[in-house]
């Protein structure tokens, strides 16, 4: 089976599970669903809200949201990975509009993270954040220490010890490696 | 356009460009040196989208398990007092709900209309308090009235090294037989800190004249701690997330009571549901 059929039967499997609830079956749809997209969903408001507690409410927000929505969700228009992304993008919208959801300590000064334009961008992120824990540990451990340290080529290469040639072929061999997986889902960046 | 395969052979700044990892002053000697050197070129023609992709990544997070069956919970209990609940509104120039059509609707729950003050989307309000010590998170009028009342009543245990203790479990029901009811969780975090899911039913929306509050009180009332509070919808029901300081191993009961300007920040309003903690 090529991952076009797969992702074609798997979209088909969930609009059912939407049709499902939207008539009423709740529980058992609505747990895989939740099963399926509740840790990108969960990573996308930690991203967005910068709190775990306002990205765990943005995703019960969102299933609620689902269900309330569920009756007019069209296959025809797109996946119902897309559809949900769409609603959690909502949600956390909402949620960043209360005054409550603001920092107390920075409340002069704060800034929220940027919100995506629009659900491509997110679901592009979420595949590449998918590709990234994949990588063999010698590429990960490269682009981990640059994506959550910020390291520059040279102090990692001090710090792990290898020359910077060999940290800089990791770095671009890495980047190759996520490129292909994205190319493999459709997504192509330069 | 530079030549293929020359990426191989650029300088290992064109990774700290692509990544955005250099300092002003090395970015700026870095530009400069990329207008002459086509291997850098082509480095950064390879990798510059990617790498600006990779700099806005979300993190590798992964939800807390028992999320799941607050998520399924929350939703039931909702599904449980309406059954219908299916709204859809036009919104101008937003995302569709497929990433192939860009034009059609967005779902927003009930009641459409939000607060004018806070423009939730028909979400409860949550007002939170802060992580101890030094979490950030919104102190209102009323929260630091109560936060004061911790402060003076409590030595608050284990800061920063976390909790020996395991979860607990409050089953909120209404004292006077009521039709409210609710549930709510205390979990011990990383920070020394509990995070408390609060979900409710059946309760009456004051608007912002009266508020509720969560309290946690020992036996005979010697000790009182508030653990936040909260407004609901008109709905009556929602599921709302607090950060604690107290530890729930030195509280029996749990209680829910309407707050006013009139008794803010005291153990005073009426009780609205009430029960005892049960340890995981």
């Amino acid at each position: 089976m090529s991952l076009d059929d797969a992702e074609a039967r798997l979209a088909a499997q969930e609009a059912q599970l939407v049709d499902q609830i939207a008539n009423g079956n709740i529980e058992e749809p609505m747990k895989q669903l939740y099963r399926r997209y509740e840790k990108n969903l969960y990573r996308f408001g930690l991203h967005v809200l910068g709190d775990e507690g306002l990205a765990e409410e943005m995703v019960q927000e969102s299933f609620q949201r689902l269900w309330r929505s569920a009756g007019r969700y069209d296959a025809g228009r797109g996946s119902v990975g897309a559809f949900l992304f769409v609603i959690a993008r909502s949600a956390a919208a909402d949620i960043r509009k209360r005054p409550s959801s603001r920092p107390m300590l920075q409340a002069e000064d704060f800034q929220w993270p940027p919100l995506p334009d629009n659900v491509d961008q997110i679901l592009d992120s979420l595949i590449l954040r998918e590709a990234l824990d994949k990588l063999s540990s010698a590429h990960a451990e490269v682009l981990r220490l640059i994506l959550e340290e910020s390291l520059t080529q040279a102090e990692i290469a001090e710090r792990l010890g290898l020359a910077i040639g060999t940290v800089k072929s990791r770095t671009f061999n890495g980047m190759r490696a996520l490129r292909s997986a994205l190319g493999e889902r459709g997504i192509h960046a330069a | 356009m530079p030549p293929k395969g020359q990426a191989d052979l650029a300088h290992p700044q064109a990774a700290d460009w692509v990544m955005g990892t250099l300092g002003l002053d090395e970015a700026a000697g870095f530009q400069l040196h990329l207008s002459g050197c086509p291997h850098c070129q082509a480095a950064v023609a390879e990798f510059g989208q990617l790498g600006q992709m990779l700099q806005h990544l979300p993190p590798a997070a992964e939800p807390p398990p028992e999320l799941e069956a607050r998520t399924i919970a929350s939703l039931l209990a909702a599904a449980a007092k309406d059954p219908t609940p299916t709204q859809v509104h036009q919104i101008p120039g937003g995302l569709a709900p497929a990433a192939q059509d860009r034009t059609a609707t967005e779902i927003h729950p009930v009641p459409e209309a939000p607060p004018a003050d806070e423009q939730s989307g028909g979400m409860a309000k949550v007002i939170r308090f802060p992580r101890w010590p030094g979490r950030a998170g919104l102190l209102t009028a009323a929260g630091a009235v109560a936060a004061a009342i911790i402060a003076a009543v409590l030595i608050l245990p284990g800061l920063g090294g976390g909790h020996p203790n395991g979860s607990w479990a409050f089953t909120l029901a209404s004292p006077s037989g009521q039709a409210a009811s609710g549930m709510a969780t205390a979990r011990p975090d990383a920070s020394g800190s509990w995070d408390i899911t609060l979900t409710v039913q059946h309760l009456e929306n004051f608007g912002d004249s009266k508020w509720y509050e969560c309290w946690y009180v020992s036996p005979g009332q010697r000790k009182v701690a508030s653990a936040g509070t909260f407004l609901v919808p008109d709905s009556g029901s929602g599921t709302f997330s607090m950060t604690s300081a107290v530890d729930p191993d030195e509280f029996s009961t749990m209680q829910i009571r309407i707050q006013s300007p009139d008794n803010n920040g005291a153990l005073q309003g009426t009780v609205v549901l009430s029960g005892q903690g049960k340890k995981l």
